[in-house]
């Protein structure tokens, strides 16, 4: 985990002051153009369980707007591929597999459409917080799949639009020398943070297409000076996309921590969604498999157990079932053996999983639930973070 | 590799044939590499373009290019910057730079974020654009592992003409190029390329005794050719004009962007000649230097 501290002194917050502080947690997003595969569990567990342990010890929002990242190309170009190449379509009869197949057929296309067959969906986003069909069927099968692992909504289906528009956002970054805008001269505009040394990153193309760093800046610079920390979690490989917005943020005011979260291998090579190949993997398959030997509760806990403990945060760990199914029957003789609270008080317990933040390590929380020589991690533990009432 | 003919008595008035063209192209690379122009024969466009890829396999051991980095693009400053740059270099790293056929990489950038890290031989006095080198490729390798090329898919404009001055040299050849600046300390901090200037005061230059300024134009082909290939013909013919004498501290340039340089007759003193894109089995003249004439 890295930091990025405002001129601020650096310190670790009490129990008492950590509960004054502000935190945002803003994980990347994940394109609603397929299942959900392990990867993408893995970092959704994490986030929830840093995010409900944080809220005990502070005020703690969880920023996931699909409304802010629907104007990247990937999900625009989808929905101009579903339209141009399967017309009105009854999308909510389709399972996420079926979608996902779309989805992997869209990017075997690979045919480049020209910005101005994008225009019309993007404009329809920005002005109407429009969403295509296909992208709400799956967005609402993902949120019936949180609701059986227990994981808080962020608001998957709700209008979440990002607080500056495209200009207005590189207005802010111009004011602060951050700009470079070439699109008086045919070229793209950059974040320039070469004053850093980090090296200068293209945010919109020539032709004005926006790219996922153009729709972060333009949500997180009117939130970061709200909050006291900022905390990212995201691929590794994007790390230095996360440097960038790091720097940025951080002379707002809050202290902003980066936190990669490793991917999932299977069978030792990492995929891409858009090569398809989840099946069996799938949120769904995971569930139904888990379910029909654990009841929920073990299924909720296991899970957590098995993608934050077992797998831990980098990615050199394949998917391994066998380590799933383990995690699932110690999530069951955890439950069983759970007291009903513990001493000290929750939040006190939760607090020694920090460091020099107010975040609550995830990681480290999990993995304390597992240690032999400990005490059985008590019922309100497990039901405040681990949401196993 | 530029293929820009410089002033040759015998090529005034002559209409831009394909002939003359072939004829230009040649006579450059045989200024610049005379081996490799001797070795496939003159006889046609083939053999230049083999000449072209032997230097592309067989690059001078001592080659150099140049840094600049554009934040702004503005024709006409560009004009009197490329001068300025080229009219302040030393002797020695002008005929490198000559060798290595006047090699310049153009990056997007903001000279003035650079600047605690970096320095620049010439610095434009509104920021537009940053001069480093020429140097070896990998003196400037941080800058250009930090930048990225300088990229635009729009056409070169074809606006209204356009005159600049020369300025007058900024130092003395010899010294410039050569300095270092120590960057600061600090995480991230790149080493320098070649060359550190801080501003100096303008002196008298040695050598040949200053001639009084005279007027020329400067045509460039706008038709078909985005900005970032236009800025290298353009740059070329501009640099080399400088460093061969055509154009001095003084002079008045007028830019005149055409759709094409077909038909036109003006007595040239230097053209920028290179395969035409749309036409790649024929040469075509992307830019070009009058000789004097009256201001309009």
């Amino acid at each position: 985990m890295t930091t990025v501290v405002a001129p601020s002194s650096r310190r670790v917050p009490s129990v008492a002051e950590g509960a004054r502080r502000r935190v945002l947690l803003a994980p990347i997003t994940i394109t609603p153009s397929k299942p959900l595969a392990p990867s993408h569990l893995k970092g959704l567990f994490w986030t929830d369980v840093m995010y409900r342990a944080t809220a005990c010890l502070a005020d703690v929002d969880y920023r996931y707007s699909h409304s802010t990242y629907h104007l990247t190309e990937q999900t625009l170009g989808f929905w101009e591929f579903l339209d141009r190449t399967h017309g009105d379509t009854g999308y909510a009869e389709l399972t996420e597999d079926d979608i996902g197949s779309l989805y992997v057929r869209h990017r075997a296309a690979a045919d480049r459409v020209p910005a101005a067959a994008l225009r019309p969906y993007a404009d329809a986003v920005e002005h109407h917080g429009w969403v295509h069909p296909a992208a709400t069927r799956v967005l609402e099968l993902w949120r019936e799949q949180y609701a059986r692992l227990g994981l808080y909504d962020p608001g998957l289906l709700a209008h979440q639009p990002p607080g500056l528009g495209l200009e207005e956002m590189l207005e802010h970054l111009r004011a602060r020398g951050l700009c470079l805008d070439h699109r008086g001269l045919g070229g793209p505009v950059y974040l320039d943070l070469t004053r850093h040394g980090l090296p200068l990153r293209q945010i919109v193309t020539a032709d004005g297409r926006p790219n996922y760093l153009a729709c972060a800046l333009r949500e997180l610079l009117p939130l970061a000076p709200r909050y006291g920390e900022v905390v990212f979690l995201y691929d590794p490989e994007l790390d230095p996309d996360y440097q960038l917005l790091a720097r940025v943020l951080a002379p707002l005011g809050p202290v902003v921590h980066r936190v990669p979260v490793g991917r999932v291998p299977v069978d030792g090579e990492i995929r891409s969604a858009r090569a398809g190949g989840w099946r069996g993997l799938d949120a769904a398959s995971l569930i139904e498999a888990a379910s029909a030997d654990h009841d929920e509760a073990a299924v909720q806990l296991g899970m957590r157990l098995y993608f934050i403990a077992t797998l831990g945060p980098g990615q050199g760990q394949s998917h391994r079932p066998d380590l799933l199914h383990q995690c699932l029957k110690r999530a069951g003789r955890l439950l069983a053996g759970a007291p009903a609270t513990a001493e000290p008080a929750l939040p006190e317990r939760l607090g020694v999983h920090r460091r020099d933040h107010t975040y609550v390590d995830p990681y480290r929380l999990t993995t304390s639930l597992l240690a032999r020589r400990r005490a059985a991690p008590a019922r309100d533990l497990l039901a405040e973070v681990f949401l196993c009432r | 590799m530029p293929l820009t003919e410089e002033r040759h008595p015998a090529s005034a008035s002559v209409p831009l044939t394909q002939r003359r063209l072939h004829a230009e192209a040649f006579r450059r690379l045989r200024q610049v590499r005379p081996e490799l122009a001797a070795a496939g024969g003159e006889s046609d466009l083939a053999a230049l373009l083999a000449a072209r890829a032997r230097i592309a396999e067989r690059p001078d051991a001592d080659a150099v290019q140049a840094v600049a980095v554009v934040r702004h693009f503005d024709p006409g400053a560009w004009v009197r910057e490329a001068a300025a740059f080229a009219l302040d270099l030393a002797p020695d790293t002008a005929a490198a730079w000559r060798r290595s056929f006047t090699r310049t990489v153009f990056l997007a950038g903001n000279p003035a974020n650079l600047l605690g890290r970096y320095s620049f031989d010439r610095l434009a006095e509104d920021g537009s654009v940053g001069w480093c080198g020429p140097a070896p490729a990998e003196s400037s390798a941080g800058l250009r592992r930090l930048l990225k090329l300088f990229l635009s898919t729009a056409a070169f404009p074809v606006g209204p003409p356009r005159t600049v001055t020369v300025p007058a040299p900024t130092a003395g050849r010899g010294d410039c190029g050569t300095q270092r600046q120590a960057p600061p300390p600090g995480p991230g901090a790149e080493p320098l390329p070649r060359g550190a200037a801080p501003p100096r005061p303008a002196v008298p230059r040695p050598g040949p005794p200053p001639r009084a300024g005279v007027h020329r134009d400067l045509y460039v082909a706008a038709s078909g050719v985005p900005v970032p290939e236009a800025l290298v013909h353009l740059n070329h013919l501009v640099v080399e004009a400088a460093l061969d004498g055509l154009i001095t501290p003084g002079d008045r340039l007028t830019l005149r962007s055409v759709p094409s340089l077909t038909g036109a007759t003006a007595p040239f003193a230097a053209l920028r000649v290179d395969v035409d894109r749309t036409l790649p089995d024929r040469l075509r003249a992307f830019a070009a230097l009058t000789e004097e004439t009256p201001d309009d």
